[in-house]
């Protein structure tokens, strides 16, 4: 199609562009090389099924979409559209250089169906940059910052259609034989030129234009890789490199012994994929919008953290890769994430639920923060006491491991340090449910209800230990591993197969985190044992509870186990219970505040984000509001005080329902 | 400025306390020992005035136990630089017994500054720091709230019944550690590794034959149930009443 | 072999304390039972005028090392006065109240003599010819019964355990006053200051009573009335963590799991309903009072002593009922 001089031309702007995107890419691929080596190379089918899944059917923008939030959609639209643009760019090229390369050879009717789509694409993306435009710049949503990079990117965007579209005009005028009748926009804008009087340029109009286009495809091709754009290309690779541990798993730190440093404090102690998810990271700002401690006010956006760990890469990447030997790197640690936005994190995994490309959030922080513990003992004064009553008493509180039976005194259970005995499931009791006067009620609960449905339980007694979730969330995994080492001994001595725990971190630790060191036992939480004693008809529940309750969704009951339905279906096998649903449920239900190791800190910044959530839970007014768990339980009693309405509206476990109710 | 502190090897102050076969020790078993936690305050002061000053090297001395080289190591790992382990399989309960102990082996050692927590909260006599002192013949303060040194002086304060002493010592001097002297620190991961490798000598405990014997040891009497007193303000001269004459709390 | 008992009559300001006439009428019983006398010893600057009147709690004796010097305690000066009393008397015991200042000489006069020593006894008993202790260890979690093998046996006496006899005027004792030749090697530490306690704040972590709020307070002026509490007991003032985030008081008085941990003589939690990270903080006090409207609270299950009522009527009357019984 083109002459001799407009071949070489193309030929020159394609070597251009594969110069200085092969360069920057090559450099960002140097950048990832800087981080720490991790094995992402298992199962590859199911990474490839699940990043096609997510990136074809957009799976991935459109999991966020809600009444209030459709910006997924117009994602999906811009997604398809510009798809279909860059597979026209191919042929467009094919053809610069050799005229039959164009969407004919594959027959008439094709050429004008593709001319056709090609053209409605055009529409739809210009509707949903127009859209995005007025959302960032109009509307305004809280989870978007106005950027410049943004602004170019959609002003590019929307200019290429155009141009597009004025090219399509001037070929319709400057070809006799039109290229296709399917390009219905080309035509209409060959209607209005043609009005203009440019007969005598059409052909110099239509190069200029095709070449402006082509252009500025390529500009964009390039710019890419410099944008926050970025993540058109870096998002399927992180998706593809997903995370493949059970949901929301940390991972341990392998070598004590001979490792010079822990966790993380420079850039370069990230692994390649941690540095990955920087370059994916869309900014759609999702995270932050489900972050409690951001929705609390607090200093911690998960967007932010992961946007300056980006910004600072890009910065220090020359210095980083020319660093000799014994020169110091910058710590990231203080600087480019503060002390406080690390200590906010209550590991509420809200952020990773709705990122739409698979960034790791929590697990950096948790690095941050073992870097903090491990290798500069720099932690929030109160945790000091935690660490020290779990290491000399095994429970955060401190109270005498002799004790930790206590609660469980003349209520006829099997205790297996007294006595050893068969036994079908090991009741896993916890340390609040072992300490705490609130939800040592709970445990009492939960074997009143094994008792009914004869269930051949133990506990362990005194040679129960804290669980330790606690001392990982906050980073100490030295601790943490000694205590789960600790653990498995003491379950595989009274030889342990099935476990049943109430506290949803103990629960989520002793099921898929102990694996990491051994365990080899099957751990189910007290919601799902109930639902199945009462779809088995093992108990039986009597008696109305003619009152509206609403259900908290532990995060990790729900989001890092995805068990959602249990305590509903639960609540509702209660004759006369009208359970109402709080706004954010769920995937997206809000933290407590407790997870993470926040249960032991102080919350010195923003609102207290157990009272945030107990204002959502009373908008509902309910006369009970159900948790199952012993941290959230503590949270909500204490919103509801705080609240003022301790007397009016009052928390129980899922458990205290169900044995309220036992016929 | 080397420093020299003693430290002793005692069951975690939550321990649920059982009198062992013979009815005159504790039985160890499921018992969860510690350093105690006044001696721990001593050694944190001993680390943090090798911080400030830069140089020194602070030693560790412990009479116990084979075990007592677990807390030993704790002391290391908070940033201790050696120590000295004073077997003594014999459990000693005579304080003086083990001060005299103590103070023979301190007779070989080179210290500015000689540091024991006021009391180890197992015995609970608070005797040793003093009865060290004075088998060295060199001065000593008991629980002191504050540590300065400089120029072959410490300055320190400690609570009396009158309020608060500012006492001026001639180095070498021996020290007890109050509460309050400050807040002992929680060993970075790395100093827990590297306190596995730094020097430990065992040397058997030179113990004379004790002076007391304990002839049996008793639970204390129940603690009686706690009791609602009364309702409202009418039940308040019994609560005065009970907190005078029974608990003793007034 | 001597039979008699050396009794150290602490003194402060040139006054004697409760606790040296608890020890001179226990040294006195003691001596009976041995056949010997009580020898009371009197250490300080100007002790002189006062020590005969020891003879009215029983003491046959008072040995007054009386020194300018002496003004101010330090274990090493009187130390060394108060063990070369007792080498030259050789008494069969050494007999001392458990505070800071017999605590420390006890210490000091057990290592000088090398003799037996025991702290805090709670019981004594004459056995065989000797006398056997009582004492606490484990904080009070066990007790040990002490024989002494060899002579004289250092014992130190809780305070307030043993009451003092009422003092019989019409007795008196003979006083002997004491030179020694006091060194500058004996004055190695010297009392540079003494700042004496003000009425200022009191932290909750040295307090030996604390009077404590909750949300039962209703507000940051409810504190009012246990300020008035704590005033009189000169106790420090703590808070629970609601309280403190609601901003009534300020962090440093706050305890619990994430405030301070307190372990008091006396503690009074008002209007504290005592959940578990508040118990974390506070739970070893030695005696718990609580009070609070809500009979169901969980402070409850873990006080000594419970009253069930309205705070702002319990808490005044407490203060007017102790004020009346202590003065």
């Amino acid at each position: 199609m083109l002459p001799i001089e407009g071949k070489i031309f193309l030929l020159l702007l394609i070597g251009i562009t594969v110069y200085f995107f092969t360069k920057r890419a090559q450099y960002l691929i140097s950048l990832l090389k800087l981080g720490k080596a991790e094995d992402r190379s298992d199962n590859s089918g199911e990474r490839l099924r699940f990043t096609l899944g997510q990136v074809l059917t957009q799976a991935c923008a459109l999991k966020n979409v809600t009444g209030k939030d459709l910006a997924g959609i117009g994602h999906m639209l811009l997604f398809y559209g510009f798809s279909f643009f860059v597979v026209s760019y191919g042929f467009h090229i094919a053809e610069g250089f050799y005229e039959k390369l164009n969407p004919s050879l594959f027959g008439e009717a094709f050429n004008n169906g593709f001319f056709f789509l090609l053209d409605l694409a055009g529409l739809v993306v210009i509707v949903s940059v127009i859209w995005a435009a007025i959302r960032r710049y109009v509307v305004r949503p809280e989870r978007l910052v106005p950027s410049l990079e943004a602004g170019i990117i959609l002003i590019v965007v929307f200019c290429l259609m155009i141009l597009s579209f004025m090219t399509e005009g001037f070929r319709f005028l400057a070809e006799p034989e039109p290229f296709t009748s399917g390009a219905f926009v080309g035509k209409f804008f060959a209607g209005m030129l043609s009005g203009m009087g440019l007969q005598a340029h059409v052909h110099t109009l239509f190069m200029g234009t095709w070449f402006l286009h082509m252009m500025i495809v390529f500009g964009f091709g390039i710019y890419i890789l410099y944008s926050k754009h970025l993540h058109v290309l870096a998002s399927h690779p992180n998706l593809y490199f997903h995370s493949t541990r059970p949901k929301g798993t940390l991972q341990p730190i392998k070598d004590f012994e001979s490792a010079e440093s822990f966790g993380v404090s420079k850039v370069t102690d990230f692994s390649w994929k941690q540095l990955l998810d920087l370059y994916a990271c869309t900014e759609c700002g999702m995270c932050s919008a489900n972050c409690p401690a951001n929705n609390s006010g607090k200093p911690l956006k998960p967007k932010d953290v992961i946007i300056n760990l980006k910004h600072n890469l890009f910065e220090n990447g020359n210095n980083l890769l020319t660093k000799k030997e014994g020169e110091e790197e910058p710590l990231i640690v203080g600087s480019v994430v503060t002390h406080d936005e690390i200590w906010d994190c209550t590991n509420c995994m809200a952020c990773m639920e709705v990122c739409p490309v698979a960034i790791e959030h929590v697990d950096k922080l948790d690095d941050m923060r073992r870097y903090l513990v491990l290798m500069e003992s720099n932690f929030p004064a109160e945790v000091q006491t935690v660490f020290r009553n779990m290491e000399n008493n095994s429970n955060p509180w401190g109270m005498g491991m002799a004790t930790r039976a206590d609660w469980a005194k003349d209520l006829g259970v099997k205790i297996l340090s007294e006595a050893p005995g068969e036994f079908d499931i090991l009741f896993y009791v916890g340390c609040a449910g072992s300490f705490d006067d609130r939800y040592k009620k709970v445990s009492r609960a939960m074997v009143k209800i094994m008792q009914a449905a004869g269930i051949n339980f133990a506990i362990l007694g005194t040679d129960e230990k804290c669980c330790g979730d606690s001392a990982r969330r906050i980073g100490n995994e030295y601790l943490f591993q000694t205590m789960a080492q600790e653990n498995i001994e003491i379950f595989k001595n009274y030889n342990v197969k099935k476990v049943l725990a109430t506290c949803p971190h103990g629960f989520n630790v002793l099921k898929k985190e102990y694996p990491q060191f051994g365990a080899e036992f099957e751990v189910i939480h007290h919601t799902e044992l109930i639902l199945d004693l009462i779809k088995n008809g093992r108990i039986k529940l009597k008696g109305e509870l003619a009152k509206t309750i609403t259900l908290h969704d532990s995060c990790f009951l729900g989001r890092y186990n995805d068990i959602y339905q249990p305590p509903r279906q639960i609540l509702n096998s209660i004759p006369q219970a009208k359970l109402v649903e709080m706004d954010r449920i769920q995937k997206t239900s809000f933290c407590c505040g407790a997870g993470g190791g926040r249960m032991w800190m102080e919350e010195l910044r923003g609102k207290k984000i157990n009272e945030v959530r107990t204002e959502e839970a009373l908008t509902k007014n309910p006369d009970l509001i159900a948790t199952a768990c012993p941290f959230c339980l503590t949270m909500f009693e204490d919103g509801l005080k705080a609240k003022n309405a301790d007397e009016k509206v009052k928390v129980l476990d899922i458990a205290e329902f169900v044995a309220n109710h036992l016929l | 400025m080397n420093i020299v502190v003693c430290v002793k090897r005692v069951p975690d102050t939550e321990t649920k306390i059982k009198i062992g076969g013979e009815g005159t020790k504790i039985d160890p078993a499921g018992v969860e020992f510690i350093i105690s936690p006044f001696d721990e305050f001593a050694v944190e002061e001993a680390i943090r005035i090798k911080e400030k000053l830069g140089k020194g090297e602070i030693t560790i001395l412990s009479l116990g136990p084979a075990d007592a080289q677990t807390i030993m190591r704790k002391a290391y790992a908070m940033g201790a630089d050696k120590g000295t382990h004073l077997n003594d399989a014999t459990e000693c309960q005579d304080t003086l017994a083990e001060a005299q102990a103590l103070a023979a082996a301190l007779k070989g050692m080179q210290f500015d500054l000689l540091l024991f927590g006021k009391q180890a909260v197992d015995y609970d006599n608070g005797a040793v720091g003093v009865q060290v002192a004075r088998l060295l013949n060199i001065p000593v303060v008991s629980r002191i709230i504050k540590l300065d040194v400089a120029d072959g002086k410490a300055t320190v304060e400690r609570e009396s019944d009158m309020g608060k002493e500012v006492v001026e010592v001639k180095l070498p001097a021996a020290f007890t550690a109050e509460k309050g002297l400050n807040e002992p620190r929680y060993p970075k991961l790395m100093d827990i590794m590297k306190a596995k490798k730094k020097p430990l000598e065992e040397k058997p405990a030179q113990l004379e034959a004790p002076k007391l014997t304990i002839v049996k040891m008793d639970y204390p009497p129940a603690r009686p149930p706690g009791k609602i007193v009364g309702q409202g303000e009418e039940s308040v001269p019994a609560l005065v009443n009970l907190l005078k004459n029974e608990a003793k709390a007034l | 072999m001597g039979n008699n008992v050396l009794i150290f009559a602490e003194q402060m300001g040139g006054k004697f304390r409760s606790v040296a006439y608890e020890a001179i009428c226990q040294g006195k019983k003691m001596a009976q039972g041995l056949g010997g006398k009580a020898i009371a010893v009197a250490i300080g600057g100007g002790v002189e005028a006062v020590a005969k009147d020891l003879g009215q709690y029983g003491a046959d004796k008072v040995i007054v090392v009386d020194n300018a010097k002496l003004k101010d305690f330090t274990v090493d000066a009187y130390g060394k006065a108060f063990s070369e009393v007792v080498s030259k008397n050789d008494p069969a015991v050494v007999l001392l109240a458990a505070t800071f200042q017999g605590k420390d000489l006890g210490g000091y006069a057990s290592a000088a003599l090398g003799a037996p020593l025991s702290s805090d006894c709670t019981e004594w008993a004459s056995q065989d010819g000797g006398i056997q202790v009582k004492r606490p260890i484990y904080a009070g979690k066990a007790y040990v019964t002490v024989k002494f093998n060899s002579q004289p046996a250092v014992i130190s006496l809780r305070p307030k355990v043993f009451l003092p006899d009422a003092p019989d005027a019409s007795k008196s004792a003979e006083v002997e006053k004491i030179d020694l030749a006091l060194s500058d090697d004996d004055f190695r530490s010297v009392v540079k200051e003494i700042i004496t306690k003000t009425a200022g704040k009191i932290d909750v972590t040295e307090a030996d009573i604390i009077v404590s709020g909750g949300r039962g307070l209703k507000g940051p002026e409810g504190f009012v009335v246990l300020e008035e509490l704590a005033g009189l007991l000169g106790a420090a003032v703590g808070a629970s963590r609601t309280v403190v985030d609601e901003g009534w008081r300020s962090h440093s008085d706050q305890i619990g799991q994430t405030g301070k941990v307190v372990s008091p003589k006396l503690y009074i939690a008002c209007g504290i309903s005592g959940a578990i990270q508040h118990l974390a903080g506070m739970r070893t006090s030695k005696c718990i009072v609580a009070i609070n409207k809500d009979p169901e609270a969980p402070i409850f299950s873990t006080a000594d002593y419970g009253i069930v009522g309205d705070l702002f009527k319990v808490v005044p009357a407490l203060t007017a009922e102790i004020k009346k019984t202590i003065g």
